[in-house]
C-alpha cells in the first residue's frame, strides 16, 4: 500500500499538476502531469506497484519513478512489498513511517502556529496542562504495557526499564506549570480534556493488546524526540522561551525532560527488542505495526486539536470544574 | 477540632464572562450574577473549586470577609453552591441526578449540526453514509464495551445485569450492516477500513469507565440508552432521514427502525436505574468519580459527532475499494 500524507494537497492548474505540503511544492507538466495524476488517482486502492501499473496502464518503471519523487520529500509512504523484509530493513521502514506520521501531526494548524510562536497565552499553558496529564498517564498505559512476563527477559526488560524510568516524570511538568503561576495543588484533580483522554485510552488499549502494539505507539513520539534531540535543542527551547516568556518555566521542564530522555536512551526506538522477541513476524503483525503508528498520530492530532478548541480564555487555563454529585442532594 | 467549612460548587458551573458582568452557565441556564464584583467572584469560584476552606477564601481572593460572605450568599441563593458536601448518597439519588443530566445533555448532543442536518435534509449524502458507517462500528463495539464491563464488574448482581444487556445487544450490528448494504456499502470494506479515531474514542472511554468502577460504566451506558430509548423521537428522526435520503426506495432506514423497536422492547432505558436503585450508600468520592466519568463521556460524544460530520464532509464518498482512511486531509470539500 502507498499512503499520500493527508496534509499534502493536489491541484490542477491549467495543464500543470501541483503537489505540495507546507514545505515543498512539486509541479508537473505535459505527459508527466498526466501520468502523475493517474498514479495519484489510483493510489488509494492499490497495494503494490504492479497493481498500480495495471490500474494506470503505465509501466512499473514509470510508476516507481513517480513514487520515488514523492518519497524523497516524505510526501508518500511506501508500504508495499513488506513481506520478507530483514529486521534491519523493517526497522528502517518503521523509522520512515514514524517520521512521515510525525510530520503529518506537526503540519496541523495548531502545532504549526505553536512552533511559529503564534499560539496564545491560554493555548501554550493549556498545552502544558494537557501534556502534564499525558505524562502522568504513563502510570496507566506504560504500566499496562510493561505488565507482561511472557517472553525472553532480555527483550521484555526494555519495556520494564522504560516504564520504571518514566514513572514520575509528570512531576517535572507539574513543577514547570507551577513556575508559570498555576496551582500545582489543584491541577492534578482536574479532569483532562476528553480529547486528551481519547489519546490516553488509546495508549492504554495498545498497551493491553500486545507487546508489539505497545512498542509501536512510541515510534511517532520517538520520531519527534529524534527531531528535537539535536545540538540545537537548546536554541529550539530558547526560541520558544523568547516567543512565550510567560511559559519559560514550562519550557525549562520540557528541556530538562528531553535531556533526561536522551541520556536514558528513550529517543531510540524501543520496538527493536520486541521485533526480535516476536520474530519471525507474520504479514498481519507487520501491518499492525504500521497501522498502530498511524493511529497513534491520529490520536495525537485529536489531543492537540482539543487544546486549541478548549483553551481560549485565561479562565479556561485556571478553571476547569471538578465534576461532582452535589446536585443529587439538591433534587 | 472541627474540620474547616467548605462551600462546594454544584456541577456543572461554567464561567462564561467576567469583564463587565459575571455570566455563569450550567447545562441549561445562562446566569447573570449582578451585585458582585465580576472578576473577584469568578476567582472566588475558582478557589472554591480548588477546595479552599471558607475562612481562607478572603485572603485567596484579596477581599474582606464581609464581601466574601455577601458573594457566597448570592451563589447560595442562586442554587450554585451547597454549604457542605454530603458524605454519601443513595443509589436512587445518583440515578435521579444522572437522569437529569441525560435529559439536559441529550438536548445539547442531538441539537448539534450533525443530527439537525440529517433530520432536515441539509447533510450531504456522503455524510449520511458516514453516519451509518460509524454507527455500525459503534454498535459492533457493544462487544468491546458490554462484554468488557461484565468481565470487570466486581459486583455479581451488577455483572449479571451487564451480561443480560450484552446478550440482548451483541448481534445488533447486523441491522446496521443491512442498512449499509441497502446503500451499496459493503460492510466488509467498512470493517477493513476501520472506525474513525473518535468512534474508537467513544468505545475506549466506555472501557475506561468499566475498568474504573462498574457504576461508572452503568452511568455511561445509561446515557447511551437514554438516547436510544426515546422511541418516539427515534421514529420521527428515522422518518425524516428516509424522506430526505431514500430517493431510490432502498428502505435503508427500516433495519435501523427495527433495531430501535427491539431496544424499546428490551427496556434498556431502565438498566441504569436497575443498577443504581438498590444501592443504599455510595460515598461522595465514588459518586464524584461517576459524575466525572460520565461528563467526560458526554464530551467524548460531542467530539465524535463533530469529527464524524467533518471527516465525511471533507473526504470523498466511501468507496468499497478503500484500503484505509485519509484522516485530517487538507483538501477542500468535494462536490455534493
Amino acid at each position: 500500500m502507498f499512503i499520500v500524507r493527508p496534509d499534502v494537497t493536489i491541484r490542477s492548474e491549467a495543464s500543470r499538476l501541483v503537489v505540495e505540503d507546507a514545505n515543498v511544492s512539486l509541479a508537473f507538466e505535459g505527459e508527466s502531469a498526466t501520468a502523475t495524476s493517474s498514479v495519484l488517482q489510483h493510489i488509494a486502492f492499490c497495494r503494490t506497484v504492479s497493481e498500480l501499473a495495471e490500474s494506470t496502464k503505465l509501466s512499473a518503471r514509470t510508476v516507481k519513478s513517480i513514487l520515488a519523487i514523492f518519497q524523497e520529500d516524505n510526501l508518500i509512504l511506501d508500504l508495499s512489498d513488506m513481506s520478507g523484509l530483514t529486521t534491519h530493513d523493517l526497522v528502517k521502514k518503521i523509522h520512515q513511517a514514524s517520521s512521515f506520521w510525525n510530520m503529518h501531526v506537526m503540519q496541523q494548524a495548531f502545532p504549526s502556529r505553536f512552533f511559529a510562536g503564534e499560539a496564545t497565552w491560554a493555548e501554550v499553558l493549556g498545552w502544558g496542562i494537557e501534556h502534564y496529564f499525558f505524562t502522568r498517564a504513563v502510570n496507566e498505559y506504560m504500566a499496562r504495557g510493561a505488565s507482561r512476563t511472557q517472553g525472553a527477559t532480555r527483550h521484555l526488560e526494555e519495556l520494564w526499564k522504560h516504564y520504571a524510568e518514566e514513572a514520575f516524570h509528570d512531576e517535572i511538568f507539574l513543577h514547570g506549570l507551577e513556575g508559570c503561576g498555576l496551582d500545582a495543588h489543584s491541577l492534578p484533580r482536574r479532569p483532562p480534556l476528553a480529547s486528551t483522554m481519547a489519546l490516553l485510552n488509546f495508549l492504554f488499549e495498545k498497551g493491553a493488546e500486545s507487546a508489539l502494539a505497545y512498542a509501536s505507539v512510541f515510534c511517532v513520539m520517538q520520531a519527534g524526540a529524534q527531531a528535537h534531540n539535536t545540538p540545537d535543542m537548546e536554541s529550539r527551547y530558547d526560541h520558544l522561551r523568547s516567543c512565550y516568556p510567560f511559559a519559560s518555566s514550562l519550557f525549562d521542564a520540557f528541556e530538562k525532560h528531553d535531556n533526561m530522555d536522551a541520556d536514558l536512551g528513550h529517543d531510540a526506538l524501543t520496538i527493536e527488542a520486541i521485533l526480535e522477541e516476536e520474530a519471525p513476524l507474520s504479514d498481519k503483525q507487520i501491518r499492525q505495526i504500521f497501522e498502530t503508528i498511524e493511529q497513534t498520530a491520529n490520536h495525537f492530532m485529536l489531543h492537540l486539536e482539543g487544546i486549541a478548541r478548549h483553551y481560549k480564555s485565561s479562565r479556561s487555563v485556571t478553571y476547569r470544574q471538578f465534576p461532582n454529585a452535589i446536585g443529587a442532594a439538591l433534587l | 477540632m472541627q474540620p474547616a467549612a467548605r462551600h462546594a460548587l454544584r456541577f456543572p458551573l461554567n464561567i462564561e464572562d467576567e469583564k463587565e458582568r459575571l455570566v455563569l452557565s450550567t447545562d441549561t441556564e445562562r446566569i447573570v450574577v449582578d451585585g458582585v464584583p465580576p472578576h473577584a467572584t469568578a476567582t472566588l469560584i475558582e478557589r472554591l473549586n480548588a477546595g479552599v476552606a471558607t475562612e481562607q477564601l478572603a485572603s485567596a481572593v484579596y477581599l474582606d470577609q464581609q464581601h466574601v460572605s455577601a458573594i457566597l450568599s448570592v451563589l447560595h441563593r442562586e442554587g450554585l453552591t451547597v454549604d457542605e458536601e454530603p458524605d454519601t448518597y443513595t443509589g436512587r439519588q445518583i440515578a435521579a441526578l444522572l437522569l437529569r443530566f441525560y435529559s439536559d445533555w441529550n438536548e445539547a448532543l442531538f441539537s448539534g449540526s450533525l443530527w439537525s442536518s440529517l433530520a432536515n435534509g441539509t447533510a450531504v449524502p456522503r455524510v449520511v453514509d458516514g453516519w451509518l458507517i460509524e454507527q455500525y462500528h459503534f454498535i459492533r463495539g457493544a462487544n468491546a464495551r458490554l462484554a468488557y464491563a461484565a468481565a470487570h464488574a466486581g459486583d455479581e448482581r451488577i455483572r449479571r445485569i451487564f451480561a443480560h444487556h450484552y446478550v440482548e445487544e451483541f448481534d445488533h450490528h447486523a441491522f446496521f450492516a443491512e442498512s449499509l448494504r441497502r446503500r451499496h456499502i459493503d460492510p466488509e470494506a467498512v470493517d477493513r477500513v476501520g472506525p474513525l479515531p473518535t468512534t474508537s474514542a467513544v468505545i475506549n472511554m466506555c472501557r475506561r469507565a468499566a475498568r474504573l468502577d462498574c457504576l461508572c460504566y452503568a452511568a455511561c451506558s445509561g446515557l447511551l440508552e437514554s438516547t436510544g430509548s426515546d422511541a418516539t423521537r427515534a421514529r420521527a428522526f428515522y422518518k425524516a432521514v428516509a424522506e430526505h435520503y431514500d430517493h431510490d426506495g432502498s428502505n435503508f432506514v427500516d433495519p435501523l427502525q427495527k433495531h430501535s423497536d427491539l431496544d424499546e422492547g428490551f427496556g434498556h432505558g431502565s438498566v441504569m436505574n436497575d443498577v443504581f436503585g438498590p444501592i443504599k450508600a455510595i460515598s461522595a468520592d465514588r459518586a464524584n468519580q461517576i459524575i466525572e466519568t460520565v461528563a467526560l463521556f458526554k464530551e467524548t460524544l460531542q467530539i465524535w459527532f463533530a469529527d464524524l460530520e467533518r471527516y465525511y464532509f471533507v473526504n470523498p464518498p466511501f468507496d468499497n475499494r478503500s484500503i484505509r482512511r485519509h484522516y485530517r486531509a487538507r483538501v477542500t470539500a468535494p462536490g455534493n
